[in-house]
């Protein structure tokens, strides 16, 4: 299986020295994880924090030169460079530094694309039949697993395991400059835009269940009733969605 | 039976000859140094009795012991062969055999001695094994040879010559097994290591008994392979010195890591690297790394070290005190050698503990191991309105505040410093947002490129400013700068804090009044003393300002680690108990009630001790408490 990962010529926000976002290192460990080839993609110049991404295992980093707005290039780069060989995974972390950092790009990627795309992936499993199972990392540790159809997108959950940086990587990538037919980039125009919407006052669940004072007191349960009588008052309160299916504790 | 005598001498002289050239061989394995062999040989008898002899002599029964057994197993032999040479006239031959039984009496002296050190245990720091029988080797050699050298004439053969001749043989057939796979092999190893030791600049010459060459050399980057991950990378010396350690356990007893129970035994670290070089090593019987899991060991010289014979924990262990180095009466290079196969695991295979990584991330993306703003480093001491040196600007001192001015505790320190810098008038400034990391902790964790890396950016930084000197009350970012930006083009005056604060005691810049208070141990930090030698500076200014000052047994260039170096803390390797809480025990038995520190490491190790203990203070925070306003 192929995969290309997306770098940005990430700048730590701190410092403002080259580096990658823990996002992108995460989506390198995915691409390793599958196996097979995995390559990193830049739409700009050669950066020092492509080489330091690279140290994480990509042997070799494009930089696209030209080619319009960063999705314009990388779809044409996709497209056009890779046509007779396309990768089956496009993986990206959930922001980039040092460009934008909308972190649109991967969605406005797969839209340019028609691919699906799958955001908060923690782990990437076997594939079969042209689709592949992922674990999707939900808030508070909580686990999902789904099915996506290649070729995709994917955008790592930034705790998905980080493979270590090795300097012997980094000292020999190779990081090589593709010039991509079109116009020179531009400030990518239109890529962020959103809507003005006015302020929405939202309900606090919190604060609303605290005050209508209902309640159910439970001495001594037994601990499945407790977890029943839990979920069912979060689902009451809208903090938990409602049941999907066969839930195991059911 | 004189032919007999010469054929054994000869025999015993061919065979160490033989194993010295199968254990050359092996070494020559080895990564080759540019420097000539033949002009270290010559030095090798002066390195001899000068520098190990000073070391060795540390131990006075020790150093007589082998003085005994080595000059007589080596001045009889070679005196019973002339002895017997063919062609020797009557009279000078016999008393030539008469000298060769007054140097195998002692011989055997010597070796009682030894066989009395591990009776009727073997001490835990000694080894065992092979160490138990060779007393008796050596014994069998000079007592079978005396027999010998009484009863060789030309007229045939004597029952009790042959006798003789029968014991000596066996006795050195047993020496010359220990000479090439057991403790006699030191003997050999030990002349190819002095005459290329790595380190030639610390060796005693013309009005310096202890020269200190310290510092790490810088790695070239763009090697094939980075580092030693077999023992094929190590320089041929460093395979001879594996070889040339004696397994006398004097680096065990120093060490802090070992005293923790952490996962380090610098004998057993440098008996598993001699032991890598070959696919069946001898066994060995001393101490083993407390806790270690057991390693399959050997493998040969290119087999991987770390999984083989090392465990990982054992190389993150190491605080990099120079401890066992100080102590080494072979002069050998441990943590030279953890450097290098650090140096291997992080750049080749980025293998380093979790902590470590995340330090050596921040160095590489903030040059701040912490992590940390480099703006917020002069927050501790911003009351005080220190200049900060813009680039062109051109002042006295360049105060280099390192990583403690991040610390609160530490602030106090740097505060009761700078307060006193001003009380002298001296003209000084910083770097303010511009100072770097210095790149220590990096290096120490093996990344040579980060390393290098802020090191560029520090002496950039530094270039484009004017100034006398540098102080620093950070005795690693002292070394450093002083002993390792040199090789990298940064050559600048550079001194700790206690100097210049003694320097201006003794100029009567500062008037110090003795003051009365509870007695006070100074703690030698390890870059300060052991690495570059100064501990008189800190304890004159502790005479001065206290009137009682205790020394702890350890102190001084044999002073006990506070377990903060080498990136120790953040490799947070399992040990038994904490390397700080053991330091501090000493300093509670040597009565004190204040230990002066030097160093923000020592600080934040000392101060973490719990429990009722002595007052941490700086020798700063002491002097401005004396001083005279």
């Amino acid at each position: 299986m192929r995969s290309i990962v997306l770098l940005s010529g990430g700048i730590d926000p701190l410092s403002g020295r080259p580096a990658p976002p823990q996002g992108e290192i995460a989506a390198i460990g995915l691409a390793r994880s599958i196996g097979g080839a995995a390559e990193g993609l830049h739409a700009g110049g050669p950066s020092p924090a492509l080489r330091l991404a690279a140290a994480h295992g990509l042997a070799r980093v494009d930089c696209l030169d030209g080619g319009g707005n960063a999705v314009e290039a990388l779809a044409t780069y996709l497209a056009t460079y890779l046509g007779a060989d396309p990768p089956d995974l496009v993986l990206a972390g959930r922001q980039a530094r040092g460009g934008e950092d909308s972190g649109m790009l991967p969605y406005l990627l797969a839209e340019r694309l028609g691919w699906p795309l799958l955001a908060g992936v923690i782990a990437v499993g076997a594939a079969a039949d042209g689709w592949l199972s992922v674990m999707i990392g939900l808030p508070q540790g909580a686990r999902q697993e789904a099915r996506v159809r290649l070729p995709c997108i994917l955008v790592a959950h930034d705790a998905a395991p980080a493979p270590p940086f090795i300097f012997d990587r980094a000292r020999r990538a190779e990081l090589r400059v593709v010039p991509v037919a079109g116009p020179a980039p531009v400030a990518a125009e239109g890529a962020a835009e959103g809507d003005d919407r006015p302020y929405r006052a939202r309900p606090r669940l919190i604060g609303a269940s605290a005050r209508t004072g209902a309640g159910q007191v439970l001495d001594h349960p037994d601990i499945a009733e407790a977890a029943t009588v839990l979920r069912d008052h979060l689902r009451a309160l809208g903090v938990l969605g409602p049941s999907r299916g066969a839930s195991p504790d059911a | 039976m004189r032919w007999l005598v010469l054929a054994e001498m000869a025999c015993a002289g061919a065979a160490v000859a033989l194993v010295w050239m199968v254990l050359l061989a092996r070494w020559l394995k080895g990564r080759p140094v540019g420097r000539s062999w033949l002009a270290g040989l010559v030095l090798v008898p002066r390195r001899y009795l000068v520098d190990v002899h000073h070391v060795v002599a540390r131990r006075p029964r020790n150093a007589r012991m082998h003085a005994l057994a080595a000059g007589g197993l080596l001045g009889g032999s070679l005196a019973l062969l002339l002895g017997v040479l063919p062609g020797m006239p009557p009279v000078p031959g016999f008393i030539i055999r008469i000298v060769a039984i007054v140097f195998f009496v002692p011989g055997a002296w010597g070796a009682l001695i030894d066989r009395a050190r591990r009776r009727p245990h073997t001490p835990s720091q000694l080894s065992g094994g092979a160490f138990v029988w060779l007393p008796v080797a050596l014994l069998a050699w000079c007592v079978g040879n005396v027999v010998v050298a009484l009863s060789v004439s030309d007229t045939g053969l004597h029952a009790a010559g042959l006798a003789g001749l029968a014991l000596a043989l066996a006795g050195g057939v047993a020496l010359l097994v220990a000479v090439g796979r057991g403790p006699m092999r030191h003997g050999l190893a030990g002349i190819a290591w002095l005459t290329g030791h790595t380190r030639p600049g610390r060796f005693a010459r013309a009005g310096l008994l202890r020269p200190f060459d310290t510092a790490l050399w810088p790695l070239d980057l763009v090697h094939e392979r980075l580092g030693v991950l077999t023992p094929r990378d190590f320089t041929r010396p460093e395979l001879a010195s594996f070889d040339a350690c004696i397994q006398c356990g004097r680096c065990e007893e120093a060490c802090p890591a070992f005293a923790a129970g952490q996962r380090l035994n610098p004998k057993a670290l440098i008996q598993g690297l001699s032991g890598a070089m070959r696919e069946r090593p001898a066994p060995y019987a001393g101490s083993p790394a407390p806790h270690a899991p057991a390693m399959p060991g050997g493998g040969g010289m290119d087999a991987e070290i770390v999984g083989q014979v090392l465990a990982p924990d054992t190389l993150w262990a190491c605080t990099t005190c120079r401890a066992c180095v100080e102590e080494c009466p072979m002069l050998i290079e441990h943590v030279d050698a953890v450097i290098a196969l650090r140096r291997g695991q992080t750049l080749m295979k980025g293998a380093v503990p979790a902590g470590a990584e995340q330090v050596l991330r921040a160095s590489r993306e903030q040059a701040e191991p912490g992590g940390r703003a480099l703006d917020a480093r002069t927050d501790g001491i911003a009351a005080l309105d220190v200049p900060v040196l813009a680039p062109g600007e051109e002042t006295d001192i360049l105060l280099w505040l390192g990583e403690g001015a991040y610390d609160l505790r530490y602030g106090r320190s740097l505060r009761a410093l700078v307060t006193l810098m001003r009380k002298a008038g001296l003209r000084f400034a910083t770097l303010g947002a511009d100072e770097v990391d210095c790149g220590d902790v990096a290096r120490r964790l093996g990344d040579e490129a980060t390393f290098q890396a802020l090191a560029r950016d520090a002496i950039g930084v530094l270039g484009t400013r004017r100034f006398g000197r540098i102080v620093t009350a950070d005795p690693h970012a002292f070394h450093v700068l002083k002993n390792e930006y040199p090789a990298l083009g940064g050559t600048w005056v550079v001194e700790h804090h206690t100097t210049l604060l003694d320097e201006l005691v003794r100029d009567g810049r500062l008037v110090l009044a003795q003051r009365d208070g509870p007695a006070v141990a100074y703690h030698d930090p390890c870059y300060l003393g052991r690495y570059n030698g100064v501990i008189d500076a800190p304890r004159r200014l502790l005479d001065a300002a206290c009137r009682t000052r205790v020394e702890v047994e350890r102190h001084g260039m044999r002073s006990m680690c506070c377990g903060g170096g080498g990136g120790s803390p953040a490799s947070d390797v399992d040990a038994v108990t904490r390397i700080p809480d053991l330091r501090m025990e000493q300093v509670r038995q040597s009565g004190a009630s204040i230990v002066a520190v030097a160093c923000p490491g020592c600080t934040a190790m000392l101060e973490g001790v719990t429990g009722e203990r002595p007052e941490v203070k700086d020798v700063a925070e002491l002097v401005l408490e004396a001083v005279v306003p």
